[in-house]
């Protein structure tokens, strides 16, 4: 059994991080050859010299040589989180470039936001950067909603073992195939087909409210990929609100619900089987929270008498439940708006949303309807259990395609994964009240990042400490792979420079 | 599974089905609200 980690390990995971990083670089000839087309020829630039220095970056890690060896759980972990800071880093330097960040640090942010499918935004003057800039904003939270480490697993041709720990790493762990390559390759199958058929519907729905067709066609790839991805970017600083488009605000609830279902949930219907819809707990369970907090939320929003008419309250109140709920964070008020008409208890009832997201193995964050669904079982179990005689051996069942026999081992691992979301979410809450804000307005915030949500109550912005712009790329990191990749991670790094064993 | 063995008619009947199944969730979440504000009212 290995109790500590060598050189050999970290070559490995570097080895491995290189691979991911060297297939994630042809993304920039995306962006790039979009700016060509529009004549944005810095911006091609721009984007040519990320692609240079991630595929350098990718190539050079890549040179370490594993020796033969294939990548265990804890090399598969460690990969994955540390794919993800790199990715990070590099992917922020055309943003840096364009001149619309105050700091490099900014634009990390922006694309962690990206990536984590957040959507919260520090760029600055969003309404006049360049189609090059948008188009990677909006390919940077698509493929961080299927999942970086998917995206490379789908790429590589030699079946690399381990491939599992990667997935893993990334929050995902609902294999749709028995092979995670073919599970990977499915998972953007699946994302592809909504894609043309998203991408279409917005098209049609922006030539409706009277944009120009080229226009309309990059506003609907955009907002289609924001939305599957459940990102909550959109081209321009008012976010929906811009559209003041009924058509637009149901085709973004439509796809974002769409985004937030495990893809497994997809394959399944996608088969044929209709019925999983109906039974599945996460689907069970999102209804009932979504239904609950909604309840919350209106209640709260009649008695302020904040929306004057039944029309407003669903497209104000509902609308950003949902997208609060499913993680998206689109918009169609303003920040201060939640802080200043939406009152204490719909506040909470958001913050709750935020933080159970939902489905597992989907682009949505949160703590997952699934884990919501172990733990309510289990709660009821143990009632069960003290009504009956000891000696009765009691066995909860849920419905997740078919049914399923929870175990102790599920109920505990739901639990773990809920109590560290709680306690990076009260860190989070700490840091936005040491930097001068409300409790409230803190708590919103640090829900926000945590759960991957990108709705905000005005604090996020430019002019927050560096300090607390780090602990938020923490906690949407941290969130997003769901702790096990940034553990290992830690771990790993721990353990290789101290030499101690484990 | 979206894949070469799936038919087409399969998929498109799934995709069809998946986004009726929101707009049902999103009519349960006008009906919430049409309620929710009656009552209060």
């Amino acid at each position: 059994m290995k109790t500590r980690f060598g050189w050999r390990d970290l070559s490995i995971v570097l080895h491995y991080t290189g691979r991911i990083l060297a297939g994630l670089s042809p993304l920039y000839l995306i962006p790039a050859f979009s700016s060509l087309v529009a004549r944005e020829f810095a911006v091609t630039v721009d984007f040519m010299i990320g692609f240079g220095v991630m595929l350098t970056l990718g190539a050079g890690l890549a040179a370490f040589a594993p020796n033969g060896r294939r990548p265990d759980w804890v090399h598969g972990m460690t990969t994955a989180g540390v794919s993800w800071l790199l990715a990070m880093v590099v992917a922020a330097l055309p943003y840096w470039l364009s001149h619309h960040y105050n700091s490099y640090l900014d634009a990390m942010f922006d694309v962690m936001s990206g990536l984590t499918t957040t959507g919260l935004v520090l760029l600055q003057d969003l309404d006049h950067v360049s189609i090059g800039i948008n188009m990677w904003r909006h390919i940077l939270t698509f493929v961080g909603g299927q999942g970086i480490i998917v995206l490379a697993l789908a790429l590589f041709t030699d079946s690399s073992g381990g491939g599992y720990g990667f997935y893993v790493g990334e929050g995902k762990d609902e294999r749709l195939f028995p092979s995670v390559m073919h599970t990977a390759k499915s998972i953007w199958r699946i994302s592809l087909l909504f894609l043309v058929i998203g991408t279409v519907a917005f098209w049609l729905a922006g030539i409706s409210i009277g944009l120009t067709p080229i226009r309309a066609f990059l506003h609907g790839f955009w907002m289609y990929m924001a939305t599957w991805s459940t990102g909550g970017f959109a081209p321009m600083s008012q976010n929906v609100l811009y559209y003041h488009s009924t058509v637009y605000q149901i085709l973004t609830f439509i796809f974002f619900t769409l985004g937030s279902f495990n893809f497994a949930l997809h394959s399944a219907v996608l088969r044929g089987n209709r019925r999983e819809l109906l039974k599945n707990t996460e689907t069970v369970s999102f209804t009932i929270t979504m239904s609950l907090t909604l309840m919350v939320v209106i209640w709260s929003l009649v008695k302020l008498h904040v929306y004057p008419d039944l029309v407003a309250l669903i497209r104000k109140g509902f609308f950003h439940l949902a997208s609060a709920h499913t993680t998206t964070g689109f918009m169609t008020i303003y920040p201060q708006q939640f802080a200043n008409e939406w009152g204490d208890s719909a506040i909470a009832a958001v913050i709750i949303a935020m933080m159970i997201g939902g489905s597992a193995c989907s682009t949505a964050g949160g703590f997952k309807g699934l884990r919501m669904g172990i733990l309510f079982k289990a709660v009821l179990q143990e009632t069960r259990r003290l009504m009956r005689p000891s000696s009765l051996i009691m066995v909860q069942k849920y419905s997740y395609h078919g049914a399923r026999v929870l175990s102790d081992q599920q109920v505990r691992n739901a639990a773990l994964v809920v109590l560290m979301y709680v306690a990076i979410f009260a860190i989070a809450v700490v840091g936005g009240c040491v930097a001068g804000f409300p409790l409230l307005q803190s708590a919103f915030e640090a829900a926000s990042v945590t759960g991957n949500v990108g709705l905000s109550i005005g604090v996020t912005t430019t002019t927050i400490p560096a300090g607390l712009k780090v602990l938020y790329i923490f906690n949407m990191w941290a969130g997003r792979l769901e702790f096990m990749a940034v553990l290992a991670s830690m771990g790993f790094i721990g353990i290789f420079f101290t030499r101690s064993k484990i | 599974m979206v894949s070469r063995e799936t038919g087409a008619a399969v998929i498109i009947h799934g995709v069809v089905v998946e986004i009726l199944y929101t707009v049902a969730l999103g009519l349960l979440g006008i009906c919430i609200c049409t309620i929710i504000a009656e009552l209060v009212k």
